[in-house]
């Protein structure tokens, strides 16, 4: 598939060494529009909406900033640091402001799955509807962010 | 590089000799850019900012106290790469980030690499007698994650302006100091219509939360400072 040039510039935002270390990426070498549309198909099949997904990492990331790194509880036995970091990064679609650097790491205390997210992962969803490429860092896996919003409903 | 040392599991000291020039002139809270070269997968050099913690008369160095940001250019490079007698390169001194100079008691608010600035002032201000009241308090999760524990509190025995409060927010059982979040600390400690004039370095969310805390107490913006971890 022939990348537009808009998405030619955002991925090349988001390689490796452009704005953070690891870029958006991971090992993923498919195009952004082909990664936008599995993983919103995706987010269907798991039951979800990009909207619902925004608004539970973003109340997560409250509680869990407002620890400043001390564990917390929220709920359905999952737990919440945020690990604080000096410094703010951009959007690689640019033209969105910066975003605190510092990240969440939601885990489920029975299963010990986790998942890795920072204010950016959630501006990324709700703007763009994208969770980064497989491999990166703050992948947001749907299948597994399903799993784990649900048992946050157990509260 | 004169010299790196691990002061926390994710947190390095960094004592850098100066070269050219030789010396360097700053106000203790001021910052430098620290360049980290093009490495790895990462093309371009990047500078990033980090508050000087050694004292301005120790004018022939440069010391930083630098955390591990996960998946970040700079700070992979210092971890990772950078090694003792490495030439390195820095800009600066700049930011705004200062004691005032009236004489009204202080109390400092900080949390992780936060420390640096003030590791700077406590030290300039025992070297110069400026024996301004202070209460530094200083927040961790884990003991673990606390460093120059012992140097603070040498100080606070030895230098009667000075207090020392580190506080942990985990449930660390070996710790009989304070506990709890440290805006919970400064509001247990502080007293309401405190006549005192704070400074805080840290998270955007410390340091809101301190802000706020110091608000209740009476505490107006003209008299509170800060450098957000920006």
């Amino acid at each position: 598939m022939k990348l537009s040039p808009q998405d030619r510039r955002i991925m090349e935002r988001m390689a490796p060494g452009v704005l953070c270390r690891d870029g958006f990426l991971g090992g993923d070498d498919r195009p952004l529009g082909e990664i936008l549309d599995a993983d919103r198909a995706a987010v269907e099949a798991a039951g979800l909406t990009h909207e619902e997904i925004v608004r539970r990492l973003g109340e997560i990331l409250r509680l869990a900033m407002a620890r400043y790194g001390a564990p917390v509880e929220v709920g359905g036995g999952l737990t919440a640091v945020y690990v604080e970091a000096m410094g703010r990064i951009p959007c690689p679609w640019g033209g969105h402001g910066v975003f605190a650097k510092g990240e969440v790491r939601l885990a489920d205390r029975l299963t010990g799955r986790q998942i890795v997210f920072t204010p950016l992962s959630v501006h990324l969803v709700d703007e763009h509807g994208f969770y980064q490429g497989k491999g990166s860092r703050y992948r947001l896996e749907p299948r597994l962010l399903a799993e784990l919003l649900r048992r946050n409903d157990k509260k | 590089m004169e010299c790196i040392r691990d002061l926390t599991g994710d947190i390095k000291e960094l004592r850098i000799a100066l070269l050219d020039p030789q010396t360097i002139e700053f106000v203790p809270g001021q910052y430098i850019q620290l360049e980290a070269p093009a490495y790895g997968d990462n093309p371009e050099p990047v500078f990033r900012a980090y508050s000087v913690s050694s004292p301005p008369d120790d004018n022939g160095h440069v010391e930083l106290i630098i955390r591990l940001v996960p998946g970040g250019i700079c700070t992979t490079w210092v971890f990772e790469h950078l090694k003792e007698g490495d030439e390195v390169r820095l800009t600066g001194p700049y930011g705004q980030f200062r004691l005032s100079e009236t004489q009204r008691e202080m109390v400092w608010i900080a949390g992780g690499s936060g420390m640096a600035p003030f590791w700077s002032i406590v030290r300039h201000m025992k070297r110069h007698n400026i024996a301004r009241k202070t209460t530094y308090f200083f927040g961790s999760v884990r003991k673990a994650d606390l460093f120059f524990l012992d140097e603070l509190s040498a100080l606070a025995k030895e230098l009667p302006w000075f207090e020392f409060v580190p506080a942990l927010s985990g449930n660390d059982g070996d710790w009989s100091g304070e506990r709890g979040l440290i805006t919970d600390v400064v509001a247990r400690r502080v007293s309401d219509s405190a006549d005192v004039e704070a400074y805080l370095c840290g998270s955007p969310g410390m340091i809101d939360a301190a802000i706020k805390v110091l608000h209740d107490k009476g505490v107006g913006d003209d008299r509170i400072f800060y450098d957000k971890f920006a």
